[in-house]
């Protein structure tokens, strides 16, 4: 790591606590605190610095007048910048008329499925990652798999429990049924769970934004992974723990998971997972192989869990399904449907994949 | 930094095992892995043990185990289901 990789950690630091309850104390009016490009003029030091973001900034004399307190000039080893910025929420309203669904929107629903997309159980007002495909081992029946908090949530859940896509949270309701539960593997310390498709929707082997699951891959120290989540959509991480064992909590029970990947953020400054990523996939960069199911993560500081794919697919007794020429052709097919009126644009597969899905098909054609 | 041979993970892994019985059972212990410190990336893998934010170092954790480094990060996590 080196001397600005340490430097903006700091300022990560910095931002989660002093500059935090500057942002939200009302006597400062300050609209948004960020580690950017300094913007003043008569300071000879140009890093990047912590930024504190008013509608508009006034003078000292100004300030005393208005009752408002200055910020302070230094906060740790950073010389603060003030930075005029006036923000509001890009909302849409009904005024709107050229409404058009995101693409690569996860709450949306998806016809066909696909890894990276909101679900949840029926039952709970709340929503995960469908994390991809996978298949039983011996009844070769298609699954879901996702998390033991997402599909199945209560200790006393029993098989057949009904999950929808979108989840519950994003408008999932009984029509949106797509897989019942099977069976989950707290059992073997890992918060994993599978879920058989009912057949209303197809899921393919295509994660959102970040292309077909080529297989599986063991977790390195310094392996970059990325996933696709329901909340924060794609990030992109570097692994630097393996075989953890942790405790956590669940529904007031603190339980043991082991086999535990942690991974932080490629960029220090960003959010590597947020509440509602659970289920998502983290997938080799290098190979696009599934390297661990997320499950859990950390604000101070910013680091997402994982539990490694292979032991998670060995206990649940399933394998992975692999990138087909019969995904391409359905994807090609594709038509998403978001909610009536409104077409989902079908996701624009990557061209390395493309050329995978190629050399797929003339195997699969020997 | 994985160039670690076999050897090493076993070690690594054996070690991690004796740590985690060590220090599992104490409540600001969340976490016991074999890792870099990610504050220094630049460093040696070793043994890491994750305690929450604001805890103070559990007593009796060792520098060293089977000579693999053991060092103490802060942390706290949660599951990520959207509520």
């Amino acid at each position: 790591m080196n001397t600005d990789h340490l430097r903006q950690a700091r300022a990560r630091q910095h931002l989660h606590t002093e500059a935090r309850r500057i942002l939200y104390d009302p006597n400062y009016n300050v609209t948004l605190v960020d580690y950017g490009a300094p913007v003043r003029t008569s300071n000879a030091d140009d890093r990047p610095t912590l930024r504190f973001h008013v509608d508009k900034k006034r003078t000292p004399a100004e300030l005393e007048i208005a009752g408002i307190p200055t910020v302070p000039r230094y906060i740790g080893e950073f010389t603060t910048d003030i930075v005029e910025g006036r923000y509001q929420l890009h909302t849409w309203s009904a005024g709107n008329s050229a409404r058009v669904a995101l693409p690569n929107d996860p709450t949306a629903r998806y016809d066909p499925l696909r890894g990276g997309v909101s679900i949840s159980d029926l039952f709970h007002y709340q929503a995960g990652t469908l994390g991809g495909l996978v298949r039983d081992r011996v009844t070769q029946e298609d699954m879901i798999l996702s998390n033991f908090h997402v599909l199945v949530v209560d200790w006393f859940a029993l098989p057949g429990k009904r999950i929808c896509q979108p989840g519950r949270l994003d408008g999932g309701v009984v029509t949106d049924i797509v897989a019942t539960l099977v069976r989950h593997a707290m059992s073997s310390r890992l918060d994993a769970a599978v879920a058989k498709l009912t057949g209303s929707r197809p899921l393919v082997n295509d994660q959102l934004q970040i292309g077909p699951v080529t297989g599986v891959d063991q977790a390195q120290l310094g392996m970059q992974v990325k996933k696709f989540g329901r909340t924060s959509l794609r990030t992109d991480g570097v692994i630097t723990g393996v075989d953890g064992v942790t405790k956590l909590n669940y529904s007031g029970l603190d339980r043991e998971i082991r086999n535990v990947v942690t991974i932080v953020p490629q960029n220090p400054l960003k959010e590597v997972s947020a509440a509602g990523d659970s289920g998502s996939w983290w997938l080799n960069v290098a190979t696009n192989a599934a390297v661990a199911l997320h499950f859990a993560g950390g604000d101070r500081p910013e680091r997402a869990l994982g539990m490694d794919m292979q032991s998670v697919l060995d206990a649940l007794n399933v394998d992975i399904v692999t990138a087909s020429a019969a995904d391409v052709r359905t994807l090609q097919n594709a038509t998403s449907r978001v909610m009536p009126g409104f077409t989902l644009p079908p996701t624009a597969v990557d061209p390395p994949f493309q050329v995978a899905a190629q050399a797929e098909e003339a195997l699969v054609g020997r | 930094m994985s160039e670690h041979d076999q050897h090493w993970w076993n070690m690594a892994r054996q070690a991690r095992a004796q740590l985690e019985a060590l220090v599992i059972s104490n409540p600001d212990v969340r976490m016991v892995s074999i890792g870099i410190d990610p504050e220094q990336q630049g460093a040696e893998p070793g043994l890491l043990v994750t305690i929450r934010q604001g805890a103070t170092v559990p007593a009796g954790v060792p520098n060293h185990i089977d000579g693999i480094p053991v060092r103490v990060i802060y942390g706290d996590y949660q599951i990520e289901q959207g509520e």
